[in-house]
């Protein structure tokens, strides 16, 4: 189950989204924060199987949350979540197109936003402050989504073409 | 059918598992497998900045010798000044021990300084972090302060082998006590939580009722011995403004924090001299 390239393709892209968002919010910073988690779920919810997928998602929700400060765990066990829930709806997005893969991400990331929001909250000088903080931060990454997500969550496939192996939306309806 | 029906109960089984481990797991194994990744991750962190070196490294070797030269011979007047300056401070530093020694007093030298490049900044609502170049093996354990030429930077939170993160002074979690320049009476600091464009800030609590301050008469805060990971007067910011608090005996604030204080290149953490002595 593991010895499945197209694992490593998906892990190994998400790595690489780890390291280009580190950097791009290190040079935004303090002005905004881009915080796209539906892109490091999407790719493996749609195209790998059930348990690679899971274990794909933890280890970058992992790799994400290491220098935040949160409590270990808990951004694993919502992006879990999301994924079972895009993972069983897949087939809606079979065609691959840049409409569906785009609304998905935007409203995925939109979801767990809120959560994060409601969950990460450490306390702030204000309730409105904090709200504008949020939601400003949330604006930028919808727009950021809008350009990239269908070029990011596509990534694996491309590299998986160019390694020659085919990965598509499969399995059992 | 059967095979479809208990490859969807493994499905649900497996996912019910590895979420129910990932919330309700022992906390020592959260915070280890958390530790893994984290310094799985400081490569990551790290390769930007050593890049931006690089490439500062390569734009400097294209000047010309002409600029080399000129350049030099700056750096040749400064280094004779700070010669002098360093001379003039060893001086004063075998002087203040012998006194030390004759009157018998513990050593004023608490902090050993090591300087570390910030290679990643990570401001959001929900947490205020920085990641140095620097970890265990260079001495910073957790708790340690962290300061710049501008005054207070946070504390470090988390140190791993080759990098730490530095919770910053404007993070609600951030809280030390602190005092008016000029002014003994101890007062608390805290972050402000989530920044704002305008700028990092912070607030005040329990400052004493005769203390005014405004926009245009800020008062200086600074660290307070009380703190004891920083030294005495070293810079938080400014407070603004004074209200106050519905107990009539105290007031509080708002601090604005320096606005390099998102934007730091190099920062030093503080290593207590006991600590070194150890290490």
């Amino acid at each position: 189950m593991f010895f499945d390239l197209r694992i490593y393709i998906v892990l190994l892209v998400n790595v690489c989204l780890v390291y280009v968002l580190s950097a791009v919010n290190s040079e935004l910073a303090p002005v905004l924060y881009i915080s796209v988690p539906a892109i490091f779920i999407i790719s493996a919810a749609l195209f790998l199987e059930f348990v690679p997928m899971l274990a794909v998602v933890a280890v970058s929700a992992f790799l994400c949350e290491a220098t935040t400060g949160v409590r270990a765990g808990l951004t694993a066990a919502l992006w879990m979540v999301a994924a079972y829930a895009v993972h069983s709806m897949r087939f809606r997005f079979r065609a691959c197109d840049w409409f569906s893969i785009t609304a998905l991400a935007e409203i995925l990331n939109i979801i767990l936003l809120f959560f994060y929001s409601v969950f990460f909250y450490a306390g702030s000088s204000g309730f409105f402050e904090y709200a504008a903080r949020v939601s400003a931060d949330a604006f930028a990454s919808a727009v950021s989504l809008l350009f990239a997500g269908w070029f990011v969550v596509l990534l694996p496939v491309s590299v998986a073409n160019i390694s020659g192996r085919q990965m598509s939306i499969n399995g059992e309806e | 059918m059967r095979w479809r029906r208990f490859t969807a109960l493994r499905n649900v089984a497996v996912f019910a598992a590895a979420v129910l481990l990932c919330l309700f797991a022992p906390t020592a194994f959260r915070n280890s497998a958390g530790g893994l990744f984290e310094e799985f991750r400081a490569p990551l962190d790290a390769i930007p900045s050593q890049l931006g070196d690089l490439e500062k490294f390569w734009s400097l070797s294209s000047n010309s010798k002409r600029d080399l030269i000129e350049a030099g011979r700056d750096l040749a007047r400064l280094n004779s000044a700070y010669e002098l300056k360093m001379r003039e401070n060893l001086i004063l530093r075998d002087r203040l021990s012998r006194l030390e020694k004759i009157l018998n007093l513990p050593s004023q030298e608490k902090f050993k300084m090591e300087i570390a490049r910030v290679c990643r900044r990570d401001i959001s609502a929900w947490w205020q972090h920085i990641t140095i170049r620097k970890g265990k093996r260079h001495g910073i354990r957790e708790g340690y302060a962290v300061i710049y030429g501008g005054g207070v930077v946070g504390r470090v939170v988390k140190a791993n082998s080759y990098t730490s993160v530095v919770e910053l002074a404007s993070s609600r979690k951030f809280r030390m006590a602190a005092h008016i320049e000029g002014d003994d009476r101890p007062i608390i600091y805290q972050g402000a939580g989530s920044l704002s464009i305008q700028g990092s800030h912070g607030e005040v609590f329990d400052a004493p009722a005769d203390l005014s301050a405004s926009a245009k008469s800020p008062l200086r805060l600074v660290t307070s011995s009380l703190a004891g990971t920083f030294p005495e007067g070293i810079l938080i910011g400014e407070v603004v403004s004074l209200v106050p608090e519905p107990d009539g005996i105290f007031k509080s604030g708002k601090v604005n924090l320096p606005e390099s204080l998102s934007s730091l290149r190099e920062v030093a953490v503080l290593i207590p001299v006991s600590q070194v002595k150890i290490d």
